[in-house]
């Protein structure tokens, strides 16, 4: 019996945990809504139920302290009291004591015991002079958020001359391309390309397009972002709206485009805007459908609430599930090469559907792994509300975007680099409410945390409205700090970035500077270690922009797949930027682990050397340009194979004093290849 | 308590005879194809590919202390895992051929000084005699998870005389 009651106990705790975590999130999120009746009624649920199985099971505290916390929230759901900033905290207080008395089952030790109690009357307190303040009332109405509606871009793209056998490929912009909306390319030869033509097209370097989509500019030009430097490209505006919706205006361009390259920007936004009017009108028709389709799932919503939208599975299910997909995959490769081999099409039919489910299936099976973002969110939110509290400053903290998902081994290393920009964007960027006003800005700070998806890449911004980093302060503590030289010439990109480096922070210079900058190395270091990046823009005065980008998961990496020897390796494809021959010209100018490419010095390494690998190179070997850091290095590999999606298996601790290995991978033969860690290798070999 | 008997699975090794606990093996394979991992130790043979998984691969001989394996009709790999301090491994140890389970009375085992002037004690659980040869049961958990080369051969540890 005793054990029943135990675990009754124990499931209890569980419970009232995920119950805790809820209240939680719902209070932190009476921040910037208004508060409705839906959400009193949840919270006094929520409530209701700690207190009724907690005092079932005999929580004595558990059922004193949610007790008198119930019937507030009863008055404020009857409409006798008001939901007030001052309920608001003392519930936050609550949770916070709820969770100590699960974890040391209700033993308190004796400073926790004095907050409980003090807390405890405070609520009673409360509950006595109810009308405590009806002017503080967080009744804030939202602004409605304009969500991104269609245009219509114009986009020229044109490929720089001088590396004609640059690696990247039109397909892969276009696909990406074609995610975010629907659009026509033009390309020089006169033909309007489709999808399946671009194989054979791959070698025209100049294009035209039109773009009908609801992102904006700037997520455009990301997908161009890798290959900017390679490339002209211009971006603009042709028409609000969803040109490419309309079939008179498709077939307009259709008529165009044997000469659309004699035509300009003007020439187009002319065809364009004649279909201004009818734009407009869809527009409007638009708005309303999306107030209706509001309203229905306003309606909805309540009957979703009530069924079961997700399981828990542990995750080693999951681990299992993987390798009995990635087993499928290989063998089905093999399945294939079978078929083929034996010539029998009925076979190859069969096992080319077979190939396209199980990609399917990998697919899907990976997402199973990946877990919304939001479920960390609710830490930061508590941790901005608790520091501004601290700092008498007034923050809006919202995020967006919390149902983005990612692999959560991700989110796991992601907090902590998280919560140390947040901290600093509160501490040092977001001024005190009068300085605030002083400057012209509202007193009330606002810090936004964005989630979301950019092909294979999640990408995560937190802005603040700030007082903006000051590049000049910068420019003086580099120099001071012998980062940079006095008499050179940097852009302020250049400059900004010094706030990454191991040698910029200290002590000293918190005091100095608006204090941005304290270990940010630290943070850009723990997410280049989830192979991510991180950057930042910023304007005096206006605020600051941290942009870091992720990889979807980190399981999965695509990778380029080199010979070495009759080895297989892999590069990650996001590291490598051009594939090049190595000739004798450049082999003679190697000197001292440099060579010359495009007329920069390049450190190389030769990988058959490095590793030991023996043999004989082969005469034409290929070199690979790879990013290390800021900086590029060449990796002497004897062919490149090709392009690998590749499922990333680690090496295990046998392996551990051979990191520049980062794991290995499964080949479509069913050999593993290994995956190579660029900047690993960079600090092994370098060291000789 | 401990159970008085223990199910072992015996290897050789060249002349040299061993025994494993059968709850270490998992499976047992004929030789794979093996990717050599760059500059890694030279009894640690590289990786192969179990049914998706990426395993390590160990070259027994060369980890006791013995030259390296000549790959022959009866080389096995084993698939065992072992327990590194909390942590799981699983590994492939390549032998030169697999013989027989036997059970074995705990009481039969010789258990080995733990003083000595090479004491490897540590590596093993104990020493049995079968059929006149010496046995050394391997002490797998410890062996396959440090770092060294371990020399272990029967004439090392002085048992002649029991």
């Amino acid at each position: 019996m005793a054990d029943s009651i135990d675990q009754l106990r124990e499931s209890f705790a569980e419970e009232t945990r995920d119950l805790i975590n809820e209240l939680e999130s719902v209070l932190l999120s009476i921040d910037n809504a208004a508060v409705s009746a839906d959400v009193i009624d949840q919270i006094f649920r929520n409530v209701h139920t700690i207190k009724g199985s907690g005092g079932m099971l005999g929580f004595e505290k558990v059922l004193a302290v949610t007790h008198d916390l119930e019937d507030i929230y009863d008055k404020v759901r009857s409409g006798n009291l008001s939901f007030s900033v001052g309920l608001k905290d003392i519930s936050l207080e609550t949770i916070d004591i709820l969770k100590v008395l699960l974890q040391n089952k209700e033993q308190l030790g004796s400073h926790d015991l004095i907050r409980f109690e003090d807390l405890c009357r405070r609520i009673h307190m409360f509950h006595v002079d109810k009308d405590t303040s009806d002017d503080t009332s967080a009744s804030v109405l939202v602004p409605e958020t304009s969500s991104g509606s269609i245009s219509t871009y114009y986009i020229e793209f044109e490929s720089g001359k001088n590396n004609p056998e640059n690696l990247s490929h039109p397909i892969y912009l276009f696909n990406e391309l074609a995610l975010m909306g629907s659009y026509i390319v033009f390309s020089k030869s006169g033909n309007n390309i489709r999808m399946n033509d671009l194989q054979e097209a791959d070698q025209l370097a100049s294009w035209k397009m039109i773009l009908s989509t609801n992102e904006d500019i700037a997520s455009i030009e990301e997908v161009f972002g890798w290959v900017k430097d390679d490339f002209n490209i211009e971006i603009s505006e042709l028409i609000k709206g969803n040109l490419l919706g309309i079939e008179e205006a498709k077939h307009d361009f259709e008529k165009i485009k044997d000469n659309i390259f004699k035509l300009n920007f003007g020439n187009i936004k002319e065809i364009a805007n004649k279909y201004e009017e009818d734009l407009a009108n869809e527009a409007l028709a638009e708005e309303t459908s999306k107030k209706d389709k509001v309203l229905a799932e306003a309606q909805t919503s309540t009957a979703a609430s009530n069924s079961i939208k997700s399981i828990r599975v542990t995750t080693d299910k999951i681990d299992h599930l993987m390798n009995l997909v990635s087993e499928m995959v290989t063998l089905q490769a093999q399945l294939n090469l079978m078929a083929q081999k034996s010539g029998d099409s009925e076979l190859v039919g069969v096992a080319e559907k077979y190939g396209s489910l199980s990609r399917q299936l990998r697919d899907n099976a990976f997402t199973i792994s990946l877990v919304p973002f939001g479920i960390t969110i609710t830490r930061f939110k508590r941790m901005v509300h608790d520091l501004s509290e601290q700092l008498n400053k007034q923050i809006d903290f919202v995020a967006e975007g919390e149902d983005t998902v990612l692999d959560k081994k991700i989110i796991e290393q992601l907090t902590d680099p998280i919560m140390h920009i947040l901290r600093n964007s509160v501490d040092h960027g977001v001024e005190m409410p009068d300085v605030r006003v002083a400057n012209g800005k509202s007193a009330m700070g606002k810090v936004i945390m964005k989630i979301y998806h950019q092909s294979n890449n999640v990408i995560i911004k937190i802005i603040d409205d700030g007082r903006g980093i000051d590049v000049e302060e910068i420019r003086k503590i580099g120099i001071k700090k012998k980062l940079i030289a006095k008499d050179m010439t940097y852009t302020d990109d250049e400059i900004i970035n010094l706030i990454f480096l191991p040698g910029f922070s200290s002590a000293k210079t918190v005091s100095n500077i608006s204090g941005r900058g304290v270990g940010l190395d630290v943070v850009k270091k723990n997410i280049s270690e989830i192979r991510g990046s991180i950057s930042i823009s910023t304007e005096l005065g206006k605020g600051s922009v941290f942009t870091i980008k992720l990889p979807l998961t980190l399981s999965i990496i695509d990778g380029l797949q080199v010979r070495i020897d009759q080895r297989d390796f892999i590069i990650p494809l996001f590291q490598v930027s051009k594939i090049h021959t190595l000739d004798n010209f450049q082999k003679q100018e190697a000197l001292n682990q440099f060579m010359i490419i495009e007329g920069n010095q390049v450190p190389y390494f030769d990988l058959r050397e490095d590793f030991c690998l023996g043999g004989t190179a082969p005469e034409r070997r290929e070199i690979v340009l790879a990013g290390y850091e800021n900086e590029k290095v060449a990796l002497i590999v004897d062919s490149v194979v090709g392009e690998n999606q590749t499922v990333l298996k680690p090496l295990g601790s046998h392996f551990k004093n051979q990191d520049y290995i980062s794991g290995g991978t499964i080949l479509g033969d069913g050999s593993v290849a290994l995956v190579l860690d660029v900047n690993k290798i960079v600090t092994e070999f370098s060291k000789k | 308590m401990e159970e008085l008997f223990q199910t072992y699975l015996t290897f050789s090794l060249g002349k040299e005879n061993f025994a494993i606990n059968v709850e270490h093996v998992e499976k047992i394979l004929e030789s794979q194809p093996v990717t050599e991992v760059p500059k890694a130790p030279e009894y640690m043979l590289g990786v192969f590919n179990l049914r998706g998984e990426v395993i390590p691969l160990v070259d027994t001989r060369i980890k006791f202390g013995m030259e390296k394996t000549v790959i022959t009709t009866s080389t096995c790999i084993l698939v065992i895992t072992i327990n590194n301090d909390g942590e799981t491994l699983k590994l492939g140890a390549m032998v030169d051929s697999v013989n027989e389970v036997v059970k074995y009375d705990n009481a039969d085992i010789i258990s080995l000084p733990t003083v000595g002037k090479q004491n490897k004690a540590e590596f093993l659980h104990g020493v049995l005699k079968l059929a006149e040869k010496f046995v050394l049961l391997v002490n797998a958990d410890k062996i396959f998870s440090v770092d060294e080369i371990i020399e272990l051969r029967a004439d090392n540890f002085e048992l002649e005389g029991k």
